[in-house]
């Protein structure tokens, strides 16, 4: 048998070998389903600064995953959970029994301190800052605006300005009526100025009395402050004190304001009571309640209810309510029939009924505005 | 009044006081009549009131229940009546004390129930009168809701417990307002104030919750955050102090007036907050004691580093409230040391070293 193989020409061993050249098909199934894949470097997590060594602001304390360690006093925790310093100290790493689960590392401010710093002690604090002494960069930091205020600067000072004009315009109009109320002062520019303060005190709701007294005091406040800075002795101080208190009397005794800001003749309770009797009787006399009254009664009870000085405003609104109603109610003689050309036709449901009633009214018992 | 369902102590105001009653006359009406005569006196517009109609049962029950509360109200004030006879009797001092106690009680139980009283502690909270026992204990309630936990939780939570004293069992509502201003209004604890707005004493009021007549408080107004240069550290200034102030229920006010009336009140006068620039936002913080006996050996002269903690051992007080507001350097500061005549404020870093 072997004796023929050995015959066999070469060309022919070659052909018959070549089919059997191993092919790789994709028979194998792919690989990669290793689970312990994942190992990396270690990350260098524990302790940076042990207990009782000193540390800069900023300076990290603890590399960590999650917290196992907790900030404490002067520390603080980043993204990644990493501590560390927020103040200039000494680290310690402590237990708070406020807090019994968590250990925690601080950084105390001195290097005999033990934290947790007592509970009911006064906070230790640092605070870290020096005065500039050079005068030019103490002054360019005092004019130095934040973004937020630069920029809303310039319409605050345009506000302010605007501000300051109204006032002034309106501290001459009351200079202007000081001769009107006959008032006699030898300053009147500050008689003007105490008008006007008193004016803003009742605008912001406070009443007269308040106002008035409010005014005096901060008046006298300031000369007292000006007295203690040293620019007046103390003869000018005193009289300068009375001065403003005579000013106060005699202006008082001239001016008040009313309920709307006016400026009217100074009144007492008692002629304030009195000019409302008036008026009350004046009201009566012109407008019968519940009868119709035409245009020009109704002008002048209005001008008559707003005379100035006389009623406040809750009172006003009253004095309206009960002379000039704006639709008079349904009495009998107030109610017209079906056939007057003139009537004004009200439908109303009538919840006892469960109908829609009619009623006619003649124009005049509404109010002619 | 057609008919009302008070037959006793509660439309009787021989010994009680007008103030437990309702003054609007509708009102009034409508909550003593059984049956709503006129419809709910809130319900201004003549179909609303048309298209009222009570709870089924309600009229019926309503006058029952108002009797049997009634009825309670006359057993209390009976025992009442029984307790003073005691008080008058007795020489013991705690038992007194003791007695007077479960009179307040009793005076708050009488009128707690009562529809009038109700509606007045619920409607009708400013003007209310605080000498009543009841009103008061309406108002502590009220109090306890909201601003007392308000003013602890800013009071902690700015750390003016414990930077300024270790801490504070209020039982005092203080209030606090700069009237020199043209709009006034109230305070809320931690709010940060111009220096325009606090450049003169504010007004307080202190509110008490027990009977108070003529009682005696300290005030004091300290600022913990003044920097102190040679130990990096801060010191306390003290901004204001007051002594034997003299307080009731019927008039809780510190102002002005009462300071003008008073000098010897004020034992270190009002020194606005003035803070320098690049010091950060300054707490003051207002703490109200209510004193034993009259402070005779107050010798506080100077401001600065004082210790309110050794002031208060001193004199043995105890705070029973607080307030606190904020300051901060603004463009208006200079011009307030200036007329106080202090010198000009220094510059720090804006950064920290």
């Amino acid at each position: 048998m072997f004796k023929n193989v050995s015959v066999l020409p070469s060309t022919l061993l070659n052909n018959f070998i070549k089919p059997i050249t191993q092919i790789r098909f994709a028979t194998k199934r792919a690989a990669g389903s290793k689970t312990h894949m994942q190992d990396s470097r270690g990350k260098r997590l524990g302790p940076k600064k042990h207990e009782g060594q000193q540390v800069t602001t900023g300076q990290i304390l603890l590399r960590q995953r999650g917290t196992k360690w907790y900030p404490g006093t002067n520390v603080g925790i980043g993204r990644d959970h990493t501590l560390f310093a927020l103040e200039p100290g000494f680290v310690r790493y402590y237990l708070d029994p406020f807090h019994p689960k968590r250990r925690f590392i601080g950084v105390a401010l001195k290097q005999e301190d033990r934290l947790p710093y007592p509970h009911f002690e006064p906070s230790v604090r640092r605070f870290g800052r020096e005065v500039i002494e050079n005068p030019y960069r103490a002054e360019k930091e005092e004019n130095y605006m934040s973004r937020k205020e630069s920029l809303e600067s310039p319409a605050l000072i345009k506000a302010k300005e605007d501000r300051i004009l109204k006032r002034n315009e309106k501290l001459k109009n009351f200079i202007d009526s000081l001769k009107e109320f006959g008032v006699v002062v030898a300053d009147s520019d500050i008689a003007g100025i105490r008008l006007l303060t008193i004016d803003g005190f009742m605008r912001g709701g406070k009443t007269l009395e308040d106002a008035r007294f409010y005014t005096t005091y901060n008046a006298l406040y300031d000369l007292k402050l000006s007295f203690k800075r040293g620019e007046l002795n103390e003869n000018e101080y005193n009289d300068k004190i009375n001065q403003y208190n005579e000013m106060s009397k005699e202006l008082d005794s001239k001016i008040m304001f009313d309920s709307k800001f006016r400026l009217v003749k100074n009144m007492t309770i008692e002629e304030i009571e009195s000019l409302q009797n008036e008026i009350i009787n004046e009201l009566d006399s012109i407008i019968k309640l519940n009868e119709p009254i035409n245009k020009d009664i109704r002008q002048k009870a209005l001008k008559l209810i707003d005379t100035p000085g006389a009623f406040n405003l809750k009172k006003q609104v009253l004095l309206k309510r009960k002379y000039l109603k704006q639709v008079l109610p349904e009495l009998d003689t107030l109610v017209s029939d079906e056939k007057d050309k003139n009537a004004k036709v009200t439908y109303r449901m009538n919840y006892e009924t469960r109908r829609v009633d009619v009623v006619y009214r003649p124009k005049s018992v509404f109010a002619q505005l | 009044m057609s008919s009302t369902v008070s037959k006793s102590i509660w439309s009787n105001f021989s010994k009680r006081s007008q103030s437990l009653s309702l003054k609007n006359k509708a009102l009034k009406t409508a909550l003593l009549s059984p049956d709503l005569p006129f419809g709910p006196a809130s319900l201004k517009k003549r179909s609303s009131k048309a298209q009222y109609n009570s709870p089924i049962g309600l009229s019926e029950i309503y006058p029952l229940a108002y009797q049997i509360l009634e009825q309670e109200s006359v057993d209390c004030y009976k025992r009442i009546e029984k307790i003073e006879s005691k008080i008058s009797t007795t020489q013991d001092q705690t038992l007194k004390e003791e007695l007077n106690d479960l009179k307040q009680q009793l005076l708050v139980d009488a009128e707690i129930n009562n529809p009038e009283v109700i509606y007045n502690a619920n409607y009708a909270t400013n003007s209310l009168d605080r000498t009543q026992p009841v009103y008061r204990h309406y108002l502590k309630e009220q109090w306890k809701s909201y601003s007392r936990m308000l003013t602890m939780q800013r009071l902690e939570s700015l750390s003016v417990i414990p930077d300024t004293l270790p801490t504070l069992d209020p039982q005092v509502d203080v209030q606090l307002k700069f009237p020199h201003n043209n709009v006034e209004r109230w305070i809320e604890p931690g709010t940060l104030l111009s220096s325009n707005a606090t450049c003169k004493p504010p007004l307080l009021e202190i509110v008490e919750f027990k009977e108070s007549k003529n009682d005696l408080y300290t005030v004091l107004m300290v600022d913990p955050d003044t920097p102190d240069l040679t130990n990096d550290s801060f010191s306390t200034t003290l901004h204001w102090g007051l002594k034997d102030v003299q307080l009731s229920n019927e008039d809780p006010i510190i102002d002005a007036k009462k300071l003008v009336e008073n000098p010897d009140y004020e034992f270190i006068e009002y020194l606005p907050p003035v803070p320098e620039k690049n010091t950060g936002k300054h707490r003051l913080a207002i703490w109200v004691f209510r004193q034993n006996e009259k402070l005779s050996n107050v010798t506080e002269t100077s401001r600065e580093f004082f210790d309110i903690r050794k002031f208060t051992e001193d004199h043995n007080l105890v705070p029973i409230g607080a307030h606190v507001f904020r300051s901060i350097w603004d463009r208006n500061t200079e011009n307030v040391r200036e007329t106080y005549g202090l010198p000009k404020g220094r510059i720090f870093t804006r950064e920290r070293l």
